[in-house]
């Protein structure tokens, strides 16, 4: 099992959930992209899940798309996984980007949110 | 389907079951064992949960409301852990397989499928080594341990970083170390040979001061012949075939105890020490929902066994409706903002009354953390430890506190707020329960996160 974390630009959340359908467990992986609730250090708005995935998880997600049985838009699932970049050691940091959905495979997610370079829109209590 | 879990369900603590009359309501989550049968993969309820790492889709609530935590989406799911009473010293990311993430073999061959491996360094290479990796926090003593024994290397180098001490691990001798050049030795102990060989060796060091955390590594640097100086460059005679075997490592914190197994960062044990079960909650989107409740009360408690990993985001423990500043219901939170080392709690009618300074709560300080409050009196108090720690008389407005769910683990709807750290146990219950029932549940949460009260 690896932990995964993923930095999906405001305007590709929709795209992202229908490639979150493709590759979850079940329809209301539709979700998995919620509000974007994170940003950058520029401020631009990003939404942000963290799960533990099987190690074929990667590969899969690299592969032709098959719709599964609750369905899924396939074109809006092939544009999502066209934009995913998956950070290498040497890439530059911050990797969240507008144009990519940022992913970073390490054990601590908070490892990931650094690598990343995003953080919680504040919320006053 | 959950429907089979409605009701009473068997297993939970009697007496915690007793704080439950028949026209209470509210939620109880505790003995997070898996093999008690409480958890579930999906949030249908169909696929157990069986061992640490695991994601969790269903808690089943032990009150016997029904009130069974779920989540439908699979990336929101937190992670069931385990770790010793006592907590986690063993500061490796895997102590029995020494080829996962976290280690490295440098100019080496490692062979081995756990938990014994052997090393071989290449020809003529002597900074040939594997290291696991760790995060030192500076000027502080660790101590270092492992098992070793010879294939045909008669030494090794064992030490953080670059510095460390060479042990004959033939005789169990020990020779020069370098430690000047990263800290320095405490002591060092290299046990006898059992009939196959192994030795156990264990070394105590300062580390040096960093000015901030800084990761480095376990190394061990095997020598076929008697190294011609205290660096683990000094290495002589590594052929690419003679090497050593090792197994059982640990680096930890301070001297206190010995090896505990690391398996994975959510799956750590000890032998002769109970383990204690949690739910790791990600920090960034892991979440738990109840059905909606109608509280039907002015009354609540809502007391929680935690361990908060980071204070650098604000997280939600557990709050009754998707946000307390704007609806009725009532929070827990640690930390309360950003940075700071408290928990906070609120509850609200129609009138938000927040308390969240004065309640002190440290990263890594596993604690009962909650609230009481009535909104009839009206009377809010946060609770640490079997204790108040701060109350307040303000007006929270006139009523119940509403018809909603609970959400664990982050705020509902904008889902943001996320907490980062572990639940060992909760309970809300839609009364202020009395002083003595208070210990009970108190006490019972002590338990389950491994605190002394």
């Amino acid at each position: 099992m690896i932990r995964i974390t993923i930095a999906c630009p405001a305007a590709l959340i929709g795209d992202a959930n229908q490639l979150s359908l493709c590759l979850g467990l079940g329809p209301d992986d539709a979700m998995t992209y919620g509000a974007p609730v994170w940003q950058d250090a520029g401020g631009a708005l990003y939404a942000v899940a963290s799960a533990i995935v099987s190690e074929g998880f990667i590969a899969a997600a690299a592969s032709p798309l098959v719709a599964p049985p609750w369905g899924a838009d396939l074109a809006a699932a092939a544009r999502a996984q066209a934009a995913i970049a998956i950070w290498q050691d040497e890439d530059a940091t911050p990797f969240a980007a507008q144009d990519r959905l940022a992913a970073v495979i390490v054990d601590d997610p908070q490892a990931a949110l650094a690598v990343l370079g995003v953080a919680p829109v504040g919320e006053d209590f | 389907m959950l429907l089979k879990f409605f009701g009473q369900v068997a297993g939970s603590d009697r007496r915690l079951r007793s704080l439950f009359r028949t026209s209470d309501k509210g939620l109880l989550v505790e003995d997070l064992n898996p093999g008690r049968g409480h958890l579930f993969q999906d949030s249908a309820g169909t696929i157990p949960v069986t061992a640490a790492g695991q994601p969790v889709g269903c808690v089943l609530d032990l009150s016997g409301r029904g009130n069974h935590l779920t989540h439908s989406i699979s990336a929101k799911r937190p992670t069931l852990g385990r770790h010793p009473r006592g907590g986690v010293r063993n500061l490796l990311s895997s102590s029995e397989d020494l080829t996962k993430s976290g280690w490295a073999v440098v100019s080496s061959v490692l062979t081995g499928a756990g938990p014994d491996f052997t090393i071989v360094p290449n020809a003529g290479t002597p900074g040939a080594r594997i290291q696991g990796t760790y995060l030192t926090a500076g000027a502080v003593r660790y101590k270092i341990g492992l098992e070793i024994r010879p294939l045909g290397a008669a030494w090794a180098h064992v030490g953080r970083g670059g510095a460390g001490l060479w042990v004959n691990v033939v005789t169990g001798e020990t020779g020069t170390n370098n430690f000047g050049t990263g800290g320095s030795l405490v002591s060092a102990t290299v046990g006898p040979a059992d009939a196959d060989g192994w030795r156990s060796v264990v070394v105590v060091f300062d580390e040096i001061a960093f000015a901030t955390p800084t990761i480095t590594q376990l190394r061990i640097y095997p020598s076929v012949g008697a190294p011609s100086g205290p660096d683990p460059g000094y290495a002589v005679g590594n052929d690419g075939v003679a090497g050593v075997a090792v197994r059982r490592p640990y680096l930890q914190l301070g001297t206190a105890g010995g090896y505990q197994r690391v398996t994975s960062q959510y799956d750590v044990t000890e032998v002769g020490v109970p383990a204690i079960w949690y739910l790791d909650f990600d920090g960034v989107d892991d979440q738990l929902v109840t059905p909606v409740i109608n509280w039907g009360s002015h009354e609540v408690t809502l007391l929680a066994g935690v361990n908060r990993r980071s204070n650098s985001n604000n997280g939600v423990v557990a709050e009754f409706s998707t946000d307390t500043d704007v609806n009725a219901g009532f929070y827990l939170l640690a930390p309360a903002q950003a940075g700071n080392t408290n928990f906070g709690v609120a509850a609200r009618v129609s009138i938000t009354v927040p308390l969240v300074g004065a309640n002190p709560l440290a990263d890594n300080e596993p604690a009962i953390i909650g609230l009481t409050a009535n909104s009839a009196q009206p009377r809010l108090a946060a609770r640490k430890n079997g204790a108040e720690v701060v109350a307040s008389a303000a007006n929270q407005g006139a009523g119940n506190y509403g018809n909603y769910p609970i959400y664990i683990g982050e705020r509902g709807g904008a889902q943001s707020v996320p907490f980062n750290g572990r639940l060992y146990g909760l309970l809300a219950i839609n009364r202020v329960l009395s002083q003595s029932e208070l210990t009970v549940a108190e006490r019972w949460l002590a338990v389950r996160t491994g605190v002394v009260l």
